[in-house]
């Protein structure tokens, strides 16, 4: 009896004692100023975040009157973290979101962000710094609910190959405008290598060249055409896609690209002509950052025009809790953090001589396995960074023109509600996903039938009622427009 | 003569599949291991191997870059596992003990109430708010424990392991002046201690393999148990691929595919030499169950 009664009480003082150690360093000193907190992508395991976060607050402080703290969230669990501490109705001020990772859409729609339209108001410098054009693709539910970060907003579709091949084919290249295009070059190619090159490009996503923007696949419009009457269409049933796979088919049939995927293969040692050539989005000082990773030279080259689209705008969007307790100092936050380029470089780079060395005024280089790092797109205006070495000096400039002089989208503006058709977009998804891999890979021998086969599954799975929403959601959305 | 050649030829078969049989398992680990230990140079050019062409310590280094918080993660592992466990076996089995207890009058009901938990449950997000909002637990390694602390199906199996010790033991011992705790902890817990270590090897496995509740949680890295830890650098990696934000990785070459198999030889490694020594309890807990009737 006393034995267990002893037993039971060390386990208790052990207990009480985790707990005290798990309990500490939580409290700091009482602070009289205001603190915001900033949910942020970023890489947790990195040795000096809180020292460089100190610093960013020290910043803030100096400049505003109020302190941050900068909460970090890894990537790989932002979204489901993100969405806890939301729906969990956590204390924060300001968090990341974007279209492709703790949905902004979503969000607005389920009320946990703040408009911000009439608040702009208190903030003309940083209401200024952003096009007009860029403020209407933030809008949702007719509401601008955050602030986009500033960077690569134009979307393209550009081919990444080596430089080698690009030289050594360029007359059969100089002229390419479509993916079609690309055919005589493959015929050279493919004669000269057989059975090496890794085509992998992922035409579903980017069809730009083929004048289609897809809005939830398979649901799709023409990218170009009349602005007040816009058709809604399966993209998978289009000539430009049947063409596409064909087209595929006959590259792999000829033994102009290698037989399967190539899923296991790293890209840090393939050979030049074993790399795969993607359809990415062309912006500058691309190039440099692909070498990085191949470790040859690289060329990219686009074949579309340059389009504004929510995709593009989207991307990357700070927006304030509607609970926050500061909204106007946390808005106010956003326009210092958008308008210096001390901060956001801090928060990009580090700290000088520590994790990064100037090369020149705007060139800087990081040094080996920095204590911090961040990329620069999920902190605030790209624009005010600096290059990294081997960009041009002025990728910035080059990169805001684009942004300028693109073509807008003709649903610029339009988010569509997900809700009544979740089911139909969860079905087609997994049809698409079956069979996805083997036409991007043209692996299949009568590709026409396995196309149709696809397309009858996808009518079941529900294709026509998401073309008719979509087609209803933005035909009211032209109404009110 | 005859009999003992066909009986030579019988365990010959038999060791023969066995070994075959055993091989299959064994395996796959040790190609886990020794993928680990190749460069990423050679498996891009030969394919995975059981003998490493090129040996290579690049995917540990990579790991172990800041030692620091590994063994942090280590850390919070073994107290989150210790912890929890003893705390599991505890409450599990003395929640077994009184609901299968024939003389407790509200056996029935309290039984009920461990069964509905099972079927039904508050949800994700309401488990959430409990636990951040009103225990106050966020960023606490309590939130882990006590959050994995109970399975009302391991309380139901130990209730049956516990239904098989006499009522009449129980009741003599009573008679003899000992009180519940004392019938509890030298009658019942030694008699029911396969049927516990079985509870308490899955559960120590469950926490020792918990990230989720270690990624909803906790925000500070210290904190960070070994599998989260793992998974966030690994996850790193996917990310910069995907993202194409290959800037950030200042040019050096990732050792995917080994540095993949290194953080599974780090995660399970001290499970597996662990299991070595309590294998007995389980085999035999499993068995026990059965033959009783």
């Amino acid at each position: 009896m006393k034995k267990t009664k002893r037993l039971l009480a060390m386990l208790m003082a052990a207990a009480m004692a985790i707990g005290m150690l798990a309990g500490c360093g939580g409290k700091n000193e009482e602070d009289e100023a205001i603190t915001l907190t900033w949910y942020i992508m970023g890489d947790t395991t990195l040795s000096d975040n809180n020292e460089v976060f100190q610093k960013a607050s020290d910043m803030v402080y100096e400049n505003l009157g109020y302190r941050l703290r900068i909460m970090p969230i890894d990537a790989a669990s932002y979204n489901d973290k993100m969405k806890m501490i939301i729906a969990g109705g956590e204390e924060w001020d300001i968090c990341w979101t974007s279209n492709w990772c703790n949905n902004y859409a979503n969000n607005v729609t389920n009320g946990a962000f703040l408009q911000l339209d009439d608040l702009l108001d208190e903030v003309p410098t940083l209401r200024d710094s952003i096009d007009e054009k860029i403020w209407e693709g933030v809008k949702a539910d007719g509401g601008i609910y955050g602030i986009p970060v500033q960077q690569i907003m134009a979307r393209n579709s550009a081919i990444s190959m080596p430089l080698e091949f690009w030289e050594k084919y360029n007359d059969t290249l100089v002229d390419v405008k479509s993916y079609q295009d690309m055919d005589a070059f493959m015929k050279k190619f493919g004669a000269d290598y057989p059975n090496v090159a890794r085509v992998t490009f992922n035409w579903q996503n980017l069809m730009y060249d083929q004048n289609i923007e897809p809005i939830v696949k398979p649901a799709a419009i023409d990218l170009e055409g009349p602005t007040d009457e816009i058709k809604v269409y399966n993209m998978y049933e289009t000539e430009a896609f049947k063409n596409l796979v064909l087209l595929r088919r006959e590259w792999t049939k000829n033994g102009y690209t290698k037989k399967g995927t190539d899923g296991n293969a790293t890209s840090a040692n393939r050979k030049p002509e074993q790399e795969p050539w993607v359809i990415d989005c062309y912006k500058p000082g691309y190039e440099v950052m692909r070498e990085a990773s191949v470790k040859y030279p690289v060329k990219v080259f686009t074949i579309s025009d340059n389009y504004l689209t929510n995709d593009g705008i989207q991307a990357t969007i700070h927006s304030i809790n509607y609970a926050s307790k500061h909204p106007v100092e946390a808005l106010k936050f956003l326009e210092f953090a958008n308008t210096s380029p001390e901060f956001v470089n801090l928060l990009v780079y580090g700290i000088e001589g520590k994790h990064y060395n100037k090369i020149d005024d705007v060139t800087v280089k990081r040094v080996d396995n920095p204590g911090y790092q961040n990329s620069d797109w999920c902190i605030a205006n790209v624009f005010n960074t600096y290059v990294m070495e081997g960009q041009p000096a002025d990728a910035h400039s080059q990169t805001k023109a684009m942004n300028d002089n693109a073509k807008t989208s003709r649903i610029l503006g339009f988010n569509l509600d997900r809700e009544p058709i979740k089911i139909q977009i969860a079905n087609c998804a997994s049809v698409i996903n079956e069979y996805n891999a083997q036409l991007e890979e043209g692996l299949v021998e009568d590709t026409e039938a396995f196309l149709d086969e696809m397309n009858a599954k996808l009518k079941t799975a529900g294709v026509d009622e998401i073309v008719a929403e979509v087609q209803r959601q933005i035909d009211e959305w032209l109404a009110t427009k | 003569m005859k009999s003992s050649t066909e009986a030579r030829m019988v365990s010959l078969v038999s060791y023969i599949s066995f070994i075959l049989f055993g091989l299959i398992c064994l395996l796959p680990m040790l190609m886990v291991v020794a993928i680990s230990f190749t460069s990423e140079q050679s498996i891009a050019e030969n394919g995975f191997q059981l003998i490493p062409k090129e040996f290579s310590l690049e995917a540990y280094k990579l790991l172990f870059a800041n030692p620091g918080q590994i063994l942090d993660a280590y850390k919070t592992t073994a107290i989150v596992t210790i912890t929890g466990t003893v705390l599991s076996v505890l409450f599990t089995s003395q929640a077994a003990y009184v609901t299968s207890r024939s003389t407790f009058r509200a056996q029935k009901q309290i039984s009920f109430m461990f069964y509905f938990t099972q079927l039904f449950n508050g949800g994700l997000v309401p488990t959430y708010v409990l636990v951040t909002q009103y225990l106050h637990l966020k960023n606490s390694l309590w939130a882990i424990i006590l959050i994995m602390m109970i399975s009302p199906w391991n309380v139901f199996l130990l209730r049956t392991y516990i239904k098989g010790v006499p009522e009449s033991l129980i009741e003599s011992a009573k008679l003899d002046g000992a009180s519940e705790f004392r019938i509890f902890y030298q009658i019942v817990f030694p008699l029911t201690i396969s049927g516990i270590a079985t509870v308490a090897i899955t559960t120590a496995i469950g926490y020792w393999n918990d990230w989720y509740q270690n990624m909803l949680y906790i925000t500070d890295v210290n904190k960070y148990s070994l599998q989260y830890l793992l998974q966030t650098l690994l996850g790193k990696i996917d990310f910069l691929k995907a993202a194409g934000d290959v800037g950030m990785l200042t040019g050096m070459a990732l050792p995917e595919e080994s540095l993949r198999m290194a953080t599974c030889v780090v995660a399970i490694g001290p499970m597996a030499i662990l299991f070595l020594f309590v294998q007995k309890f389980f085999v035999k807990g499993i068995t026990v169950g059965s033959v009783k009737g």
